[in-house]
């Protein structure tokens, strides 16, 4: 009797008032990874030195000093952006995966009383094969 | 009607769900069952490498059984938290949005039984906490409870529409609704305010607990630092060798919870201060103590969290460990190079933001080796891409800081006070919370309260909340060493009593019995002056009883009156009896502050200290004497009219000194003559004493501001004739005690008190010349018979007026 009162009201909640919690703990989560990978941040500075690495130019012209100006700008920009990009795409990832675990956990959702029971008759099927 | 009835029941079948396995246990289940699917799923994958074919299939039919155990036990936690968590972020002011209902505890706590919710509430497990917290023993809830009392059921207890009610709301309403619940708190001696408080307490701090759980939750995932917020910055390798970890005591923590706007405000300012374009220094004033180093904290997390405003959110605080400064570098030249070095450096990085601790002491610590840090650094506290926040306190602020103009004007200024009484409460919730366990006590609300109270009136050093919670821990030690387990306000006051030396807290017996009886106390030394006992007695009673202002010394008071007729051993009398000596009574002579740098010798000129903040200071509870309060100079008088009136002022160093905890007593000759020609007119002085005061202002010696800033204005007046041969008979006594020391009894007759009285007492110096007489005249006969050999040892010396010459006797 107690049973069958607790399963009625979780599957009533399973399929109704789950879907939105879903989403909000969704919602949370996706903010999360937004933040967390600092995608605004990162977007803004792209093109800047990495970690302000760079070579102080002379006051007077010297053809030796402005090379060196150059290739150690260089170098620390290309370091900014490859490492950057990096954390980029793995954000940018992050938050694709995101999205399409909020489809599948739905529809994962939806089908879970009929796989649990598959998983049992299944495995108890395996194990006495 | 909606009722709580029809609310609950949506619970029934989370509760009934834990009732058969509890949360711990749903976790732990939920756990084994993952770790277990996880292991015969790999033992599946490797088995057949190594053993028949059968196992594996065994194995995996296990790990797919285990799967879907976990997947189930999943399902249940997710059910159970959707119940569980209902309503927390509205109750901890996390979430805006509207929602109604009750929350998961009130139907944990009224399902038990529906037709008694007083009932059920008291014996829940929170609402025993809640009770104890309170200062209400679980007996005497047992005995109530058992008592014939109006029942509320759930069905009479509306459902506000558009809020949750929690717990802390069925505390009011049974307060409210519940007359034999309320008039219970009472009679087990707690208050409403208690009651409400403890229910507060417990119920938040749960709800903190809860929300610590819920790892999905945006406050718990904010946490998190993230990644690559540093890297468009450079790096400060020098500045890092010289720069400790930001710390806290915990202040902030709490005042960050969205219960505290002061904090919000704070927090704000500095925000703004450090967005500005130009010249974007801190510095933050405040005593020692008050949380400027927390109050950082909070703008860093603030900062690491993408909480604090856009401009800045990519700063980083460091904190200058200027101790290993000083420390490492033994030469003037050496020093410099890294302090530039360390300041290039920060200002190259971009995102810097150092924090130096006291800037006046790194200030002199540095001009000690020759360098003058003011100069150094201005050129970096111009340019906006470092910041600098300095903290001082306002004494060394105005002392070290204010002199140097245009360094200071570098800084904007963000004023830190002490927490008010209700913010230093709630501090002290967390760390009761935090300490019990250590000491094996339990604080009730009350206790809290009072350790709030106590030290904001009686504890001087220091400030809140900073001395709140050193009481709470000297409390909790005290409490652990004599084995006391509950926290009490009577057991706070006990120990307050115990510290400062002042009656404290509730009044007890022989207490009470003093303050009833304090005119005769008094009466014990003081002779006569019956109304100024009696006017001093009922000032006190009134002081001691807590219904006058709390921000005011313990009592002041004008003595008026002829020289010798009492005044300073009133004060005197008043020190035995309410400080337990008469050492407590210590005197200042205001004759002595009458020229032009008065103010200065009193208060301190910066350089020295003055003589009232040091005696204020090192006896705080005492009694003050101010003799010929008069002849003391117009500013002097200016700042006593702070010192009655708000029980602090501020010495010249810029520091806050207390005198809330002082008696004051200003003594004056002013109205003598007056009194004198009262007296001789044979009229009521009591029916006089406005007609006295009124001369005392017309006279211009005192203002009215000043004297109506005094708690009482006593008027002594002359002694009568008895009066002046009991105090010869007192003085006589005194000699009596000197005499019989020496081995010699000494009989005091009818015409030793004569001679005194005759001899000592005149109307312009009151009883005054009398112990002269006694020296003079009574002692030398009493040498010349011990030395003569006339009176042997053991014997009694007895003087007659014809012992004395005519010339002695001469008035």
């Amino acid at each position: 009797m107690l049973f069958t009162f607790i399963l009625h009201h979780y599957l009533l909640w399973h399929y109704t008032k789950a879907f939105s919690e879903i989403l909000h703990v969704w919602k949370n989560l996706f903010w999360f990874t937004f933040h967390f990978f600092s995608l605004p941040q990162l977007l803004r500075s792209y093109f800047k030195p990495w970690k302000r690495i760079t070579e102080a130019r002379g006051r007077a012209f010297n053809f030796e000093d402005l090379a060196g100006f150059v290739i150690v700008n260089l170098i620390s920009r290309i370091l900014g952006m490859i490492i950057r990009t990096s954390i980029i795409i793995s954000g940018t990832l992050a938050l694709i995966l995101l999205t399409v675990g909020i489809v599948v956990t739905y529809i994962f959702w939806f089908l879970t009383p009929v796989l649990l029971v598959l998983g049992m008759y299944y495995g108890l099927v395996l194990m006495f094969s | 009607m909606y009722t709580i009835a029809d609310d609950i029941v949506r619970y029934k079948p989370t509760l009934s769900l834990v009732k058969i396995l509890n949360r711990k246990t749903l976790s732990r289940l939920r756990h084994f069952f993952f770790a277990s699917a996880v292991i015969c799923t790999v033992a599946s994958l490797v088995v057949p490498a190594l053993l028949p074919g059968e196992y594996a299939s065994l194995l995996l039919g296990m790990a797919l059984i285990f799967s879907a155990f976990w997947i189930e036990q999943v399902l249940i936690y997710s059910y159970h938290n959707s119940s569980y968590f209902y309503g927390l972020n509205s109750i901890l002011g996390l979430d805006e949005k509207e929602i109604s209902g009750t929350t998961y505890e009130i139907a944990e706590v009224l399902l038990a039984d529906e037709l008694d919710v007083t009932k059920t509430f008291c014996q829940s497990r929170i609402g025993t906490v809640i009770l104890l917290r309170s200062g209400i023993s679980i007996n005497a809830v047992d005995t109530y409870l058992h008592t014939v009392r109006p029942k509320i059921t759930t069905r009479m207890i509306p459902l506000p529409h558009g809020k949750i009610f929690s717990l802390i709301s069925l505390g009011q309403y049974l307060l409210q609704q519940d007359s034999s619940f309320k008039t219970f708190i009472k009679e087990q001696g707690s208050t409403e305010e208690n009651f409400v408080g403890a229910l507060r307490w417990v119920v938040m701090a749960h709800h903190t607990e809860k929300k610590a759980e819920r790892w999905w939750g945006k406050d718990n995932l904010s946490k998190k630092e993230r990644i690559g917020r540093e890297w468009s910055y450079g790096k400060t390798y020098l500045l890092e060798k010289f720069s400790k970890n930001l710390y806290t005591s915990a202040i902030f923590d709490n005042l960050t919870r969205g219960v505290s706007t002061f904090t919000e405000e704070k927090i704000a300012e500095v925000e703004i201060a450090l967005a500005r374009a130009k010249a974007s220094n801190i510095l933050i004033i405040g005593e020692a103590g008050v949380g400027k180093i927390d109050l950082l904290l909070e703008v860093s997390r603030r900062m690491r969290t993408g909480k604090s405003i856009n401009s800045i959110v990519d700063q980083h605080m460091v904190l200058l460990d200027t101790n290993r400064l000083f420390a490492t570098h033994k030469g003037k030249q050496e020093l410099e190079q890294t302090l530039l070095h360390i300041f290039i450096e920060a200002t190259k990085a971009g995102n810097v933001i150092i924090i130096i601790e006291n800037l006046s002491t790194f200030i002199s610590e540095a001009k000690a080796m020759g360098i003058f840090i003011p100069e150094l650094l201005d050129p970096f506290l111009a340019t906006p891409a470092l910041h600098v926040i300095a903290t001082e306190t306002p004494g060394a602020y105005h002392t070290h800081l204010e002199p140097l103009g245009a360094f200071t004007r570098r800084f904007a200024e963000v004023l830190i006070d002490s927490t008010d009484l209700s913010s230093t409460t709630r501090i002290l919730q967390d760390i009761a919370l935090n300490n019990e366990n250590k000491y094996q006590v339990l604080f009730t609300y009350g206790s809290l309260s009072a350790i709030t109270t106590a030290a904001d009136r009686f504890i001087i050093e220091g400030v809140m909340p900073d001395k709140a919670i050193e009481l709470l821990i000297d409390v909790a030690t005290r409490a652990q060493n004599q084995g006391q387990s509950v926290i009490s306000a009577e057991y706070v006051y006990e120990v307050v009593s115990e510290k400062t030396g002042i009656p404290v807290g509730p009044i007890g017996e022989e207490e009470r019995d003093l303050l009833l009886n304090l005119e005769e106390r008094m009466h014990e030394r003081v002779i006569g002056q019956r109304p100024a006992l009696e006017a001093i007695a009922r000032t006190m009673r009134r002081a001691r009883a807590g219904i006058q202002a709390t921000d005011k010394p313990i009592g002041s008071f004008l003595f008026l009156g002829p020289t010798g007729v009492g005044k300073t051993e009133t004060a005197k009398a008043l020190a035995h009896v309410f400080f337990g000596n008469e050492k407590n009574m210590h005197r200042i002579d205001m004759s002595e502050f009458s020229d032009g740098n008065a103010l200065s010798r009193l208060i301190g000129n910066g350089v020295d200290s003055g003589i009232l903040p040091d005696m204020l200071r090192e006896h705080p509870y005492s009694v003050l004497l101010l003799d010929e309060f008069e002849k003391a100079s117009k500013s002097v008088h200016d700042i006593f009219l702070q010192i009655l009136d708000e029980g602090i002022f501020t010495d010249a160093k810029g520091n806050k000194v207390n005198a809330s905890n002082t008696i004051i007593i200003a003594t004056s000759n002013a109205g003598s003559q007056l009194i004198l020609r009262t007296i001789a007119q044979r009229q009521n002085l009591a029916t006089l004493n406005q007609e006295i005061i009124n001369h005392i202002i017309k006279e211009g010696i005192y203002r009215p501001e000043l004297l109506n800033r005094f708690d009482s204005k006593v008027i002594f007046e002359p002694l009568s004739q008895e009066e002046q041969g009991q105090i010869a008979g007192l003085m006589l006594k005194g000699l009596y005690e000197r005499v019989k020391e020496q081995g010699y009894e000494m009989s005091i007759n009818r015409d030793l008190v004569d001679i005194l009285v005759q001899k000592g007492y005149s109307p312009e110096f009151g009883a005054r010349p009398m112990q002269r007489v006694i020296q003079d005249i009574i002692e030398e006969k009493i040498a010349k018979k011990i030395i003569s050999g006339e009176a042997a040892k053991g014997s009694t010396i007895t003087l007659a007026r014809a012992d004395f010459s005519d010339d002695e006797l001469a008035t």
